[in-house]
């Protein structure tokens, strides 16, 4: 009797193994490992199959390349760039290459991941050793090297390749406001991106004001090629991030030299109309450092390709401008309006300005002609909402005097130059999307 | 001195003990490349390799995973881009003990320039799909068709399948249709075999007008998403004319899932449903053309849980015995 009961407990357990390890396989549903912002993408005809579709600069199963790293910090032991080869030059060997997978540092650790090591021959320091390090086969045996990878303290020049972290384009610090009419005072919280650019005078006498202009990434800022056509060298300007009021101080502000003044190679004034006006500013300070991320502080999203608002949208503008043509002095506050777009064929009525409007430029207005971009707001953001996104759809150009009737605003389209902007800037300088 | 005959004897009944509850035996690998023997599940008498390859510039990327397979796998294929990279899927199956193991020395070929189909090739995560971007895409092997893959669900998951990938590939229903749709969710492929066929606007469930059937629509379990009170007579649309009732258990099982809705006939035949119930075995699916035909409370009744568990303990019991018997 013994026996029998036994056996049936013994088959019991049997069955209930098997059973578990049913179990162990369903917590992995729920989990990729993506890194880095990475989303994680199955197939429904493919079993337990998944990957990282990685974010633009990030490679690797899990997203955990960062190809724009090209030196490291402290030791190295965070570097995740794509250096493979020794100080000598010869090629490092895949952390999961058969010799490898012999040593005690290679890709299938359980820690793996988290030391950096994978399907790849990039360089990693997961020892905690002083620089990045790899195996490199010499003869018939695999060698500990340092590799060819440079301190990012050490440079000689200041690095301008910041990367995008820490900023998040098109978010703010306060909830958006919506339906401000005529135009009223703004805090640059509500306008984070908004770059106030300032034409240094002779003599020492405080730099004027001079053009608008928009944060689209945290190296560069975007403005009207017509600001800066008279005195086209970037050392007479200088730019300000996190201001509220012109010419005075502001708690958060920051002040950057102009490294690189870029004008559209193909401006072009006509009687009343500016063409392709659009301009990029490479900022740094002092230090050699680019925008960081603040309150006050934050990158504009640019537009799809080809792609903006539907006409009649309601958009953003913001400026230090004139209120009124008028006016002699201007106002020292930063001011935002709602302005909406018009259709290019309404704006190319002969009552409105006819032959002398594009594809490349976009029209917006208030409705009952009280509200409008005027002179100094040149070169500032027309913020619109493209996918749920603010988004820099235009630039201030020019317009036939302020809220006039049947005259709207005038904007370079900015959707129709983001080519040009990329040849410039260049995909791994992290232009926000 | 009786000792020693009783732990013989205990030892004996052990060894005959493990027969009884084997089943097909295949490798399991995760991504990391770790692997153990699983015993597959009732209903799962399929061993599978799925490779994912990406192509891009200079690098390529490998990951491969192995398992049991549900009965109706079969082999496949399926290849898209996205932007500069080229992504590429394939799963064979076979049927015997550990056939799925890794054979070492098996090399991944680089990717070839095929001189077959061209297709048009986008998908839904850099919206290529959506903003009409596609780009071209030579097929590898001469059994692929270009194909489109529409999977659009309202429910969240926690794994997302891309809304729509157009591609290479070679699918369960190739060439041809197949179709389902619920309130909630609808699937799509379209596999046919002439030089960019897959191309033009994405397809949505509004671009099929509707065909004048009606089917029932539910999504859940009998008490809960899919009871008599919740499933809601829908217009069928497009070639999605049957109606359609599909239920498994999930791998512990002890809960079931149903879904209903319509179909189109392909999408009944061979593994669609199957596939699309990834976390559910013994996936069991009828089809009837008459509306309605798919009601909670009409026609034959399904097995419920009760109904299941008992069939399992039954099965249990008569191995017990076997055992027994043999003893």
């Amino acid at each position: 009797m013994k026996v029998w009961l036994a056996s049936l407990f013994l088959c019991a357990l049997v069955v209930k193994n098997s059973e578990g390890g049913s179990v162990l396989g369903a917590p992995d549903e729920s989990n990729c490992g993506c890194q880095n912002g990475g989303v994680c993408v199955s197939y429904k005809y493919f079993s337990r199959i998944r990957r990282c579709s990685c974010p633009r600069k990030f490679q690797g199963e899990h997203c955990e390349i960062d190809a724009s790293k090209t030196c490291y910090h402290g030791n190295g032991d965070s570097y995740r760039g794509k250096a493979n080869t020794d100080t000598k030059g010869r090629p490092c060997l895949a952390w999961n290459a058969p010799a490898v997978l012999q040593k005690p540092y290679n890709a299938h650790r359980p820690d793996a991941i988290s030391l950096g090591l994978g399907k790849h021959n990039y360089c990693r320091n997961p020892d905690n050793q002083k620089r990045p390090w790899c195996y490199v086969q010499i003869g018939l045996r695999q060698f500990v090297q340092e590799c060819m990878v440079h301190d990012c303290s050490l440079s000689k020049k200041p690095s301008s390749s910041v990367d995008q972290q820490g900023f998040q384009c098109g978010q703010k610090a306060l909830r958006p406001r919506f339906k401000i009419v005529g135009g009223e005072f703004t805090e640059v919280e509500n306008q984070p991106w908004f770059a106030a650019i300032y034409q240094k005078n002779k003599g020492g006498s405080p730099p004027s004001f001079k053009c608008g202009g928009s944060l689209i990434s945290p190296c560069w800022v975007a403005s009207a090629a017509h600001c800066f056509i008279q005195l086209p060298k970037k050392e007479n300007y200088v730019v300000y991030l996190g201001q509220s009021k012109e010419s005075s101080y502001n708690p958060g502000e920051m002040k950057f030299e102009v490294e690189q003044l870029i004008l559209h190679e193909y401006y072009r004034e006509d009687s009343l109309a500016y063409h392709n006006d659009i301009a990029l500013l490479k900022i740094r300070t002092s230090t050699g450092q680019c925008a960081q991320p603040s309150r006050s502080i934050q990158t504009i999203c640019l537009p799809p390709r080809f792609t903006d608002a539907p006409f009649g949208s309601d958009c953003e503008i913001t400026g230090f401008g004139k209120e009124s043509e008028s006016d002699y002095l201007y106002p020292k506050n930063l001011k935002m309006s709602v302005v909406k777009l018009v259709s290019h064929e309404q704006c190319m009525q002969p009552h409105y300005y006819g032959s002398e409007i594009n594809y490349k430029m976009l029209c917006a207005a208030d409705p009952e002609w009280k509200t409008d971009s005027c002179k100094g707001d040149s070169g500032g953001p027309l913020i619109c909402n493209i996918e749920g996104r603010p988004t820099l759809s235009g630039i201030v150009s020019w317009g036939r005097g302020c809220a006039e009737k049947n005259k709207p605003g005038v904007y370079t389209r900015v959707s129709h130059f983001l080519d040009w902007i990329q040849s410039h800037i260049g995909e791994e300088k992290g232009l926000a999307f | 001195m009786g000792l020693p005959r009783r732990l013989l004897l205990l030892l004996l009944l052990a060894t005959t003990c493990v027969p009884a509850s084997q089943g097909l035996q295949c490798m399991q690998c995760e991504s990391n490349q770790s692997c153990l023997v699983e015993e597959c599940a009732l209903g799962q008498d399929l061993c599978r390799t799925t490779v994912l390859r990406e192509w891009q510039d200079d690098r390529e990327l490998e990951v491969v995973t192995r398992g049991c397979a549900h009965s109706e796998k079969t082999n496949r294929t399926m290849s898209y881009r996205m932007g500069s990279m080229i992504i590429s899927l394939t799963e064979t199956v076979c049927a015997t003990n550990l056939c799925n193991r890794p054979r070492p020395g098996a090399r991944g070929r680089a990717f070839p320039q095929g001189r077959y189909l061209e297709c048009a090739s986008c998908t839904s995560l850099d919206q290529s799909c959506e903003r009409g971007r596609e780009q071209s895409l030579q097929c590898r092997y001469p059994t692929e068709h270009c194909i489109e893959v529409v999977t659009l669900q309202s429910t969240e998951r926690s794994l997302k399948d891309e809304d729509y990938t157009r591609g290479c590939g070679s699918l369960p229903g190739c060439p041809g249709t197949a179709g389902f749709h619920s309130n909630q969710t609808f699937h799509f492929l379209k596999c046919c075999n002439y030089t960019h066929c897959n191309g033009g606007p994405v397809l949505d469930l509004q671009s099929f007008p509707p065909n004048g059937f009606q089917c029932y629509s539910c999504e859940g379990n009998n008490t809960l998403g899919c009871s008599s009170e919740e499933a809601s007579l829908i217009n069928c649309r497009g070639p999605m004319n049957q109606c359609l009732v599909a239920t498994g258990l999930d791998v512990l099982g002890n809960r079931s899932y149903t879904v209903r809705g319509c179909a189109t006939a392909s999408w009944c035949q061979g593994s669609h449903v199957a596939d699309s119930f990834p976390t559910h075995l013994n996936v069991s699916v009828s089809c009837c053309h008459g509306s309605g035909c798919n009601s909670p409370t009409g026609g034959a009744p399904r097995p419920g849980p009760a109904q299941l568990s008992l069939i399992a303990s039954l099965l249990l019991t008569l191995g017990l015995w076997g055992v027994l018997l043999w003893t």
